[in-house]
């Protein structure tokens, strides 16, 4: 394989949001409603990850990458009046409908959205059911951006990613009692010791409401702020860029603190 | 303490807080060379540095040369090589293992110099000696170079974490902790490396047109031995001077003294001009700054700030400094600029100790793509100090030379430091 022409190979279909070939690619279905509810336009990897965090409130979650010659109308205002016309599709062992708790992942082949005329007959609007869907639609949109965002400052940032080379690259290998710090952050002391990106992981996978998540976050600045987090937190701030939730005032304003008898990385 | 107390080793820090009002405090007080000092801290953060021979370099404080790190008498018809260094230094390790039965906890990061000795021993000693060997060391060092940790350490050395334990707790287990800390001092400095390899991105917009291209023309230059330093001097002016935004923790100084650059360079000069062996090209005058003047630091700081319950005198005396084997530092003074120390780009810095390694590990990869890391930085170990009982890390401001451990919240301190920085003068440049 000479892997000299990416755009031919297998793994480029994968990719449909890539080279033009259509915006809102992957569109995350809910086989329980039967309807879509977030369209992405990033890339693949991400949006499973997405899913996996919404798998605390809906079981199945179906990331589908949509075929090049679908439809291209659907966005993430009109999401919600599409489903996709193949229920049986198989990945592994199961369809959809007889998937986990956890989100799957598909290609689609040939093209599957449909438009709807209405909701379902359980989730009509004025129903609890549609509410709850919204609800979670809105949520789904908010977690697309903040877990990119996310792991846009990790990787900007977090220079020292020890934790996961251990667990993904070393296992077995260091020994079980040694102190394995999750990022670069050296925030262990003040907060959890998960780091900030693992961090903002499990509030998003625990919260009910953009509010609820938003607020935690807050916090969880508040409780790291080491010179180290400082710059993880301004660009999470900046790139989210949601207007109702910039940063807060009195993070703004505080300039990070260390305990430097507890850090020893300035003792050069 | 009084005014007239000597010491052996001292450090402006910058903490962030009371211990950065303080300085900023003496800084208005003081003349131009107390303020000098300060600024030294601004700019090469910490500022601790002192002279190892005879070489000028004026303190503001009384002070004596640690004895332990007085530079060996240069000896010009030194012939030995690294390798034989290396090998020498480990057979001693192997002749104090047979006699004492001395335990060793060698301080490993994953770079270069730590790796030298795990090397060395692997190379030189008996499996039964070196069960006297374990290995104090950090995640990030596995990560650093994984293949020699599955190769090498993993499973056949006692490990100590050294991101829990330091080294009081390494001297109280009946450990003699061998660090590498000064490995650097025998090749360069990273001070070096970031104006080879950055000085555009550096100074560049501090330079004129005419001094850029000077500078372009002749930076392959850096290790001719008939090339002096000073075809370098007004990029290492620029480049010596401290910048506007600093870093946390260390403060903006509100009037910048822009002179600094100038005077930094002076003092630097005045010493490698003063220094007991030959300093010419510009690699020999940022390899004779690490060499001489912060090699004090790199082989005291584990004792002085990864220590707390040791007393100090048995702490630094008991850590053994790998690099400060007398043939490693014969042979430091004699193999500059023959392509050993530094090549042309950062993959070549320390090509010697590449050499080295590969003698045992055969890993191209390391060998070939390796890059300096400043492990200190990354090894932030989570201290655990009762600051009650001792000196935070950070406000420790110097050792006595009866070994006492001067805290610079302390006020008899205070009163020394802004004593001396008020008398201060700066005799080795124009104010």
């Amino acid at each position: 394989m000479s892997w000299g022409n990416q755009i031919k190979e297998k793994v480029s279909f994968f990719h449909m949001n890539a080279w033009k070939r259509r915006p809102n690619a992957n569109i995350f279905y809910s086989p329980g409603v039967d309807r879509c509810f977030a369209v992405d336009t990033f890339d693949p990897y991400t949006a499973f990850e997405v899913a996996k965090i919404l798998s605390s409130k809906m079981p199945a979650i179906a990331v589908i990458v949509l075929h090049y010659e679908d439809r291209t109308d659907v966005n993430n205002n009109n999401v919600t009046n599409f489903t996709i016309s193949d229920k049986q599709v198989i990945g592994g062992s199961a369809g959809l409908l007889f998937s986990r708790q956890t989100p799957v992942f598909r290609k689609m082949q040939k093209p599957v959205l449909e438009i709807c005329e209405s909701m379902p007959l359980d989730y009509m609007p004025g129903s609890d059911g549609y509410s709850t869907f919204m609800e979670f639609s809105e949520y789904t949109k908010f977690v697309i951006r903040c877990w990119h965002t996310t792991k846009l400052f990790d990787m900007v940032h977090n220079f020292l990613p020890m934790e996961e080379f251990a667990n993904e690259y070393l296992s077995g290998e260091v020994p079980q009692d040694m102190c394995i710090p999750p990022d670069s952050s050296n925030s262990d002391k003040t907060a959890s010791a998960l780091g900030p990106k693992n961090e903002i992981r499990r509030i998003l996978y625990n919260s009910d409401t953009i509010d609820e998540a938003m607020n935690k976050i807050a916090d969880m600045w508040r409780n790291n702020n080491t010179p180290h987090s400082f710059p993880m937190r301004k660009m999470f701030y900046v790139v989210l860029n949601h207007p109702n939730y910039p940063e807060p005032r009195d993070l703004g304003e505080t300039q990070s603190e260390t305990d430097l008898t507890h850090y020893s990385g300035y003792l050069l | 303490m009084n005014l007239d107390t000597k010491v052996y080793y001292t450090s402006v820090n910058w903490d962030g807080a009371e211990a950065n009002t303080f300085w900023n405090n003496t800084y208005n007080e003081v003349g131009a060379g107390g303020k000098f000092v300060i600024d030294f801290a601004r700019r090469i953060n910490p500022s601790r540095f002192s002279t190892r021979d005879s070489s000028i370099w004026t303190l503001p404080w009384p002070n004596e040369i640690l004895p332990k790190y007085k530079l060996v008498d240069y000896n010009p018809n030194f012939t030995g090589t690294f390798f034989e260094a290396s090998d020498s230094k480990a057979m001693d390790f192997a002749r104090r293992i047979d006699e004492n039965n001395e335990k060793f906890a060698i301080m490993y990061s994953g770079g270069l110099d730590s790796t030298v000795i795990t090397t060395a021993l692997i190379k030189n000693l008996t499996k039964e000696q070196l069960k006297n060997v374990a290995i104090c060391t950090s995640v990030q060092a596995v990560v650093e170079n994984p293949n020699y940790w599955r190769k090498f350490i993993f499973g056949k050395f006692e490990i100590i974490d050294s991101m829990k334990y330091k080294y009081d707790t390494l001297l109280e287990r009946g450990y003699t902790p061998v660090t590498a800390d000064d490995g650097d001092c025998l090749h360069g400095t990273v001070l070096g490396l970031n104006f080879y390899h950055a000085w555009e991105q550096k100074i560049g917009d501090k330079l004129t047109a005419e001094q850029k291209a000077h500078l372009r023309n002749n930076l392959h230059k850096l290790s001719d031995k008939d090339t002096h330093y000073s075809v370098f001097k007004d990029a290492l002016i620029e480049y010596f001077q401290y910048g506007d935004n600093p870093w946390w923790p260390v403060p903006k100084n509100p009037n910048p003294d822009k002179t600094f650059g100038r005077k930094l360079y002076d003092k630097y000069a005045l010493n490698a001009e003063t220094a007991s062996c030959p300093v010419v090209s510009l690699h020999d005058f940022f390899w004779w700054l690490i060499f001489n003047v912060k090699m004090i630091n790199c082989g005291v700081r584990g004792a002085m700030y990864y220590n707390d319950r040791y007393d100090m005198n048995i702490a630094i005396n008991k850590v053994e400094n790998w690099y400060l084997w007398p043939e490693y530092q014969q042979w430091s003074m004699n193999n500059n600029n023959n392509g050993q120390k530094i090549g042309y780009s950062a993959g070549t810095y320390k090509k010697v100790v590449r050499d080295y390694i590969f003698d045992l590990d055969k890993n191209a990869w390391y060998r070939d793509f390796k890059l300096k890391l400043e492990s200190m930085g990354q090894n932030s170990v989570r201290q655990t100090v009762d600051t009650t009982v001792f000196p935070a890390p950070m406000h420790r401001f110097g050792i006595t030379t009866d070994y006492e451990v001067l805290d610079v919240l302390d006020v008899n301190v205070q009163n020394y430091i802004k004593h001396h920085l008020s008398n201060f003068k700066v005799t080795w440049s124009e104010e």
